[in-house]
């Protein structure tokens, strides 16, 4: 037992030694511990004792083995230490050397970082201001432009600047400046560009006039270039012309297409046909006017509407408010102005018809606002376009017709209506040249026609007027040959009778018949005159001469010539006169048809052609101035008979017919003497033709019997003797024996003395008082009294019984006057009775 | 005169219209026998008569005298005319009726036939024409011809606005006149001078020889070719006086 103790204890300080051996001296006192707490102390202190000698002994064994190695070492170690002490002293020179050697360099190198650092600055303040400049250059071409006015280069500009140049230096205060103005320079622009449109607007305004006067200059210069062709092509036609004329002609007609480009050309052009036209055309002398207005004009040039008007603005002012979005805008404003213009343009002055150059005044502007509106239309896209022109000039139309329909209504001149119809067309014309349609002004001028043969006729009736007023009413006498044949020239008149009379000699008609005549033609050339250029064709044209012609014979002729007839104190002379005048006037109206015939070249039997009723009207004239010579005559007689004196009273008859009636017969013998009878002309024309004669006297005969009767029957003669009416029959025969005497030839039998039937027998009766025989053949036609009315044997026989009633007291003494009372009473009580059963 | 005039004289005055008083008187049971005598417009009717050469002016002195117009134009009168036109002398109703004649050649012998009836004969020539003075010898001769004896004359100088084309001084004719011893006027019916003038002169003359010849001849033989209403009105009271 006790030796396994000890073998135990020995390895466990075994342990213990080698732990303290490879531990850390700090970590030894846990160690200690272990060999504390166990109990054999000694034999641990034994055991470590002979550790200690174990390794003092290695050590020893350990040092003398590396001890001379070890002296060797220090021995090269010394020699090494002297070696390196020289080194170090060959190092430290060197190093003061170079110390002093770069020195020199870092100078050097500080110089350069400075250089360089300034070439950095440099370079990118360079950089900078190549981007700034540009921008500023770009700001200040703004600016210029903006001074010049050229707004549109300045607004490219502006955009250019705004869009490219400012992004890239727009941290830049300036640019931020520029930034701001932007809008503003914008509004500018464009206000400034405005206030240019309105200068434009405005100077338009003032130029449409001078415009349209251009435009329609052009237009009435090319019509005048096609008359002159017409006339150059109406001489080459006619037959009479030299071969070398014709050549000359040819040329010129050659030329005509270039004449219309070329001013010079046209010179040439007039220049020869000056030469031509001379003596060999009817037409020369309008023709030489043509050409004179042609010269005149020659040296002015016409220029166009842009020629006028600089129209750049609105370009301008277009592009301008496009380019800024404002396009719609402007579009609107400038129509808005544009209609508003067009307005004012279209309001007539006031006093427009009283000139024609007030006319020219309007329709020049309103030609020059179209005009430059159809030139705005064809230069610029958009701005205006059809739609808006074709509705500016609807509404133009509509009231350049209601003001031409106004004002034309106040024209009384026909030259001042041809020349407004002139104007009209040439402002048709010059209209439909540039596109618009223009049919509603030519159905206007139809209206406007309408109103010129109006005038015409107020006009032609102050003409008839003059003419019939300043009439001698005497046949037209001829001294010679030459006036006959100037006459004959005049008027279409022949009659083989008078060409072989001797001279001097007198148509049988007044001065106012080829007057009259010559004035119907020129009223026909006036009427023609309205029709050219109104693009009507012959037939039409050939209608509407005939018609105003129609309507000047009808109606103001016919009452000319009836205002002469009814005129108070027209004289039997003018009456019988006129009958003879608007017998051949009637007989000239088949040659005013040849002649409209001949200047429509409308032959009267192709078309439905109206006929001329000239006829008619001659023949109411005629009527009416037979009715005023019947009526002229009536009026003397009733002047005579107021001069009638009869005592109804007389007991006897005077010894022969009264004064008055004397006188009366005298004057109706010698009237119808002189009428029938007029010395000096043989002509049948000449006289009161023998019907119109006839008529008269009888009229007169007729008029003097009703007025005696009335008369004798006038209800203020209450009672008349058997001498008054002795003296009342021998008035009436007078009367009978001037009707007997034929004062008008051509009267068969008595048929003159029947106008007195009635007072014949009713005076036959009652002076031979044969009542019995009235009474008894009462009623049958053999009767001898056959006229006498019942109740004017009445009227008559109780003023006669009057007579006697007055003497009754008298009368009663005496028994004949009974008997004679009674037989009166007897006979008006038949006649009473005749009468009534006349009514039953 | 008007005293004479029988008290139941229905006289009109003015056209047509009947003054009532004489009227009633007229239709008294009393009224005289005058009552069925014809209404009468006038006292007196003188014939007068225009003669010269053609183109003095005769028918347009009518013109003016009796429409107070005037026409321009020269329209030549052809045989005869007439006017009538009640004029005023001393309270008398005058009928003036004027023959126009035509101063033609030609027509002569038509015209010379109205002297005879008249009782005042114009004759007129033209101041502007010493032809148609020169002439009014002939006519005065014409008249001594073919007139009744006592007809009354004058000689007018017509147109006398027309001074600065006048070839005949107006002493001129005024010496003529009195060679032959007959009143004379220049007139103008152009400018309407002394137109009235001439005719109220002439008629005036009439009525007073009228008046004078009455008074010579107190009984109612006077007459001639002249009829004067008077003397009828006197006429027919003388008859009645018989009758009764």
């Amino acid at each position: 037992m006790a030796e396994l103790e000890s073998l135990e204890t020995a390895a466990e300080h075994e342990r213990i030694l080698r732990e303290i051996e490879s531990t850390d001296t700090a970590c030894i006192g846990p160690t200690l511990r272990s060999v504390y707490d166990g109990e054999e102390h000694g034999r641990f202190m034994e055991k470590l004792e002979a550790r200690i000698r174990n390794h003092d002994r290695e050590i020893e064994k350990m040092c003398n083995f590396h001890y001379q190695g070890f002296v060797d070492s220090i021995t090269e170690l010394l020699k090494v230490r002297g070696e390196a002490q020289k080194l170090k002293n060959q190092v430290t020179d060197t190093n003061r050397k170079l110390q002093s050697e770069g020195k020199e360099l870092i100078i050097a190198m500080e110089e350069l970082k400075q250089c360089r650092l300034q070439q950095r600055n440099i370079s990118a303040t360079v950089d900078k201001l190549t981007l700034c400049l540009p921008v500023l250059e770009m700001y200040s071409k703004l600016r210029e432009q903006m001074k010049s006015k050229r707004h549109y280069p300045a607004l490219k500009t502006l955009e250019h600047l705004e869009h490219t140049y400012l992004p890239q230096v727009s941290h830049y205060r300036f640019c931020k400046v520029m930034v701001d103005n932007i809008p503003k320079l914008r509004e500018e622009i464009k206000e400034v560009s405005m206030s240019d449109l309105k200068d434009f607007l405005e100077s338009i305004r003032k130029h449409s006039d001078k415009i349209g006067e251009t435009a329609m200059k052009q237009d009435c210069r090319y019509n005048q270039w096609k008359i002159i062709a017409r006339i150059f092509f109406s001489l080459l036609l006619s037959p009479n012309i030299k071969a070398q004329q014709q050549r000359n002609l040819d040329n010129i007609v050659s030329q005509h297409p270039r004449i219309s480009g070329g001013k010079k050309s046209k010179k040439e052009a007039c220049a020869g046909s000056d030469l031509e036209v001379k003596n060999t055309s009817p037409m020369s002398e309008q023709d030489s006017g043509i050409l004179d207005v042609e010269d005149e004009e020659e040296d002015d040039e016409v220029p166009g509407a842009q020629e006028l008007v600089d129209f750049s603005p609105v370009y301008r002012c277009l592009h301008i408010y496009s380019v800024l979005g404002a396009r719609e805008t402007f579009e609107n404003y400038y129509r808005k102005q544009r209609r508003k213009q067009a307005r004012l343009v279209l309001q007539p002055p006031s006093n427009m018809h009283e000139t024609l150059d007030g006319y020219r005044k309007y329709f020049n502007q309103i030609v020059g606002f179209f005009v430059v509106e159809d030139h705005i239309l064809h230069t610029t896209q958009g701005l205006v376009n059809r739609a808006y022109i074709d509705e500016l000039w609807e509404m133009a139309l509509s009231k350049t017709i209601a003001a031409l329909r106004t004002h034309s209504s106040y024209c009384s001149d026909p030259s001042l209506v041809l020349d407004l119809k002139n104007l009209i067309v040439l402002f048709a014309d010059t209209l439909q040249g540039y596109g618009f349609p223009v049919n509603q002004l030519f159905d206007m001028l139809l209206e406007i026609q309408d109103q010129y043969s109006e005038t015409l006729l107020k006009k032609w009736s102050g003409v008839f007027r003059n003419i019939l007023d300043s009439d001698n009413y005497s046949p037209i006498p001829v001294t010679n040959e030459e006036i006959y044949k100037k006459m004959v020239g005049q008027f279409p008149f022949q009659d083989a009778e008078l060409e072989k009379q001797p001279f001097p000699k007198k148509f049988p008609f007044s001065e106012f018949v080829p007057k009259v005549y010559n004035q119907i033609k020129e009223f026909i050339y006036a009427c023609l005159k309205f029709s050219e250029d109104l693009h009507l064709s012959s037939t039409e044209v050939d209608d509407m001469i005939r018609k105003s012609t129609n309507l000047l014979l009808t109606r103001t002729l016919s009452n000319c010539l009836q205002n002469v007839i009814k005129r108070k104190n027209v004289g039997l002379t003018e009456l019988v006169q006129i009958i003879i005048n608007t017998t051949h006037l009637e007989k000239s109206c088949k040659f005013l048809e040849e002649f409209i015939t001949n200047i429509t070249n409308v032959l009267p039997e192709t078309v439905h052609t109206t006929k001329l009723y000239g006829t008619t009207t001659f023949k109411d004239a005629r009527h009416a101035a037979e009715e005023e010579i019947y009526t002229n005559l009536n009026q003397k007689i009733d002047q005579f008979l107021q001069l009638a004196d009869y005592d109804w009273m007389a007991l006897e008859p005077g010894s022969r017919a009264s004064d008055y009636l004397v006188d009366l017969i005298g004057f109706l013998r010698s009237t119808f003497a002189v009428f029938t009878h007029l010395p000096g002309d043989v002509d049948a024309h000449s006289t009161m033709s023998g019907k119109v004669a006839q008529t008269a006297c009888m009229s007169a005969c007729k008029h003097l019997s009703t007025s005696l009767m009335q008369l004798l029957l006038e209800a203020e003669v209450r009672q008349l003797t058997l001498g008054a009416l002795q003296q009342f029959n021998l008035d009436v025969e007078e009367c009978e024996q001037f009707a007997r005497s034929g004062p008008v030839p051509g009267f068969q039998g008595d048929t003159l003395q029947l106008a007195f039937i009635d007072l014949r027998q009713l005076l036959d009766l009652f002076i031979q008082w044969d009542w019995s025989t009235y009474l008894a053949d009462y009623g049958q036609p053999t009767c001898k009294y056959l006229r006498v009315n019942p109740t004017t044997a009445l009227v008559l026989l109780e003023k006669m019984r009057d007579t006697s009633r007055k003497n009754n007291v008298f009368a009663q003494f005496r028994k004949n006057e009974r008997d004679k009372q009674k037989l009166i009473d007897t006979v008006a009580k038949q006649l009473r009775g005749l009468i009534n059963s006349h009514h039953s | 005169m008007r005293a004479q005039c029988p008290p139941g004289w229905a006289r009109r005055e003015g056209r047509g219209r009947v003054l009532s008083p004489p009227r009633a008187a007229s239709a008294a049971p009393s009224g005289c026998g005058a009552r069925a005598k014809m209404a009468k417009t006038y006292d007196y009717l003188f014939k007068l008569l225009l003669i010269g050469d053609s183109g003095v002016g005769k028918t347009c002195l009518l013109f003016r005298f009796s429409e107070d117009a005037f026409n321009t134009t020269f329209i030549s009168t052809i045989g005869i005319d007439f006017k009538i036109r009640t004029i005023e002398l001393d309270g008398k109703k005058i009928k003036l009726q004027i023959w126009d004649t035509a101063g033609q050649e030609r027509f002569r012998t038509i015209t010379t036939a109205y002297y005879r009836g008249a009782m005042g004969i114009m004759l007129v020539y033209d101041i502007t024409n010493e032809k148609s003075f020169d002439n009014i010898k002939n006519w005065i001769r014409n008249i001594e011809e073919h007139a009744s004896s006592d007809v009354e004359r004058m000689i007018l100088g017509n147109k006398c606005d027309m001074n600065e084309k006048r070839q005949v001084s107006k002493e001129k004719g005024e010496k003529l006149a009195i060679d032959y011893g007959i009143k004379f006027l220049e007139t103008s019916a152009k400018s309407s001078i002394n137109v009235e003038e001439a005719f109220f002169t002439l008629a005036r003359d009439i009525m007073t020889k009228l008046n004078r010849k009455m008074n010579d001849s107190s009984s109612s033989g006077a007459g001639g070719p002249v009829k004067i209403t008077e003397n009828r009105s006197k006429k027919s009271s003388f008859f009645r006086c018989t009758l009764l």
